[in-house]
């Protein structure tokens, strides 16, 4: 169903269920490997991913359509993912780099680590736990999306010229580790 | 290396039948399907009181976002001494007045007003010739009123004289006559011969002495001879 369907079931409280219905179907795939690039294990993303379509049923009324669907349905996504990395963050008891769990998860042997790829694919996915969250979310957006810094810009809620120069700044630094490694 | 000109897919995939899966998941998370089908019913009475409850919260709603009542000027300025007024009113309405203070107060009041009256005026006006009299009227008024005294009843003092030289000559004569003759010797005299010897002798101002006194204004004088006599006879002495 096209986004403009469903906006428009989304016009009518009675059929809201029909409408979301059509947003699990179409962004099921989408919203996982958004959360998944994110939070890097199956099992975390699968939790972040069910969380944030249960979000999206209840937040149903509040979509305006002020913005386009997909970037609605992408801020949440991201902003759920962000929260569980600040959350996992939170309960740690060791002080431990932020991303070297992250980078343990990619590395693992283990048949359910979910990964497949040629070397370099596995490679990026290294360097992209080199950056930030937010300089990771920001590349993910932008160079595996391929959306527009406009629509980034919807969904983090920062300014086209701040994404501009954190794009940047996260593409020189992969280039280097892919470099060197 | 150029990331822009070499793109790289991600690594990431997803177990199988994991999204055929995941859809169900979270419809069952947020029970859509069984909501869908469910029959909900209402009590048999739920819209017939709906209306009026709704009501009644909305005018209990209204009641409470009043958050700021309008306050006058200055109210919270003079607030204390109201109260304080008030209390004192109160403690004057529950007053009892003292006993016969109603009966008493429009004489109270009408003399008050009297002498408010008066309190201006610088003179008053007077009779003719009070002032005149004043003084006798006053004297009059005042004097003390004589008392009855025996001495002013001169026919009474007269005879009470008689008598009473009568038992002092028979004292006399009791205490002076010899001791050796006890014997009574004015027992043989009668009373006919004393009151006849007695009338015969004229009785003086000394022997009346001891009677007067210091009383003013009676002269022994002024008892006769004949009006003691007359007293005695009259009275059978």
């Amino acid at each position: 169903m096209k986004d403009e369907d469903i906006i428009q079931l989304l016009e009518n409280k009675e059929t809201y269920e029909e409408a979301f219905k059509a947003i699990l179907k179409t962004y099921k795939e989408k919203l996982y490997f958004l959360v998944r690039k994110i939070v890097i294990d199956h099992d975390d993303a699968d939790d972040v991913t069910q969380e944030a379509f249960i979000k999206i049923w209840r937040n149903l009324d509040k979509f305006r359509g002020d913005s386009k669907l997909y970037t609605w349905l992408y801020r949440i996504a991201t902003n759920e993912a962000l929260t569980f990395l600040q959350k996992k963050k939170r309960d740690r008891s060791v002080s431990l780099d932020d991303n070297e769990i992250l980078v343990s998860k990619l590395e693992s042997p283990k048949s359910d680590t979910y990964l497949s790829g040629d070397e370099i694919q596995v490679k990026l996915q290294k360097a992209l736990l080199e950056l930030t969250d937010k300089q990771r979310i920001v590349f993910n957006l932008k160079y595996f999306e391929n959306l527009k810094y406009e629509e980034i810009a919807e969904i983090t809620d920062t300014s086209v010229g701040g994404l501009k120069a954190t794009y940047h700044f996260a593409v020189k630094k992969i280039e280097e580790y892919l470099t060197k490694n | 290396m150029d990331l822009e000109k070499n793109k790289i897919k991600t690594a990431f995939v997803a177990p199988e039948s994991y999204f055929q899966d995941l859809e169900a998941r979270i419809l069952s998370e947020i029970n859509i399907s069984p909501i869908s089908k469910l029959k909900l019913e209402a009590p048999s009475v739920y819209f017939d009181e709906l209306e009026s409850n709704i009501l009644a919260k909305a005018k209990l709603d209204e009641l409470l976002a009043i958050q700021k009542l309008p306050i006058p000027e200055n109210y919270f300025e003079n607030f204390e001494n109201r109260i304080l007024a008030l209390s004192k009113m109160d403690g004057l309405l529950h007053k009892e007045a003292t006993s016969g203070y109603f009966e008493k107060l429009e004489q109270n009041i009408l003399a008050e007003a009297r002498i408010d009256a008066m309190q201006g005026i610088d003179e008053l006006p007077v009779p003719k010739a009070y002032f005149d009299t004043l003084s006798e009227n006053v004297i009059s008024k005042t004097a003390s009123k004589p008392k009855f005294s025996i001495f002013k009843n001169v026919t009474l003092f007269r005879s009470a004289a008689a008598v009473a030289m009568i038992a002092l000559a028979a004292l006399g004569y009791s205490v002076l006559k010899p001791e050796a003759a006890p014997q009574d010797q004015l027992a043989e005299i009668s009373s006919e011969a004393m009151v006849a010897y007695l009338t015969e002798q004229p009785i003086m101002a000394e022997d009346l002495q001891f009677v007067i006194g210091d009383n003013e204004g009676i002269l022994p004088t002024e008892v006769s001879d004949s009006d003691v006599s007359a007293y005695l006879v009259e009275n059978g002495i």
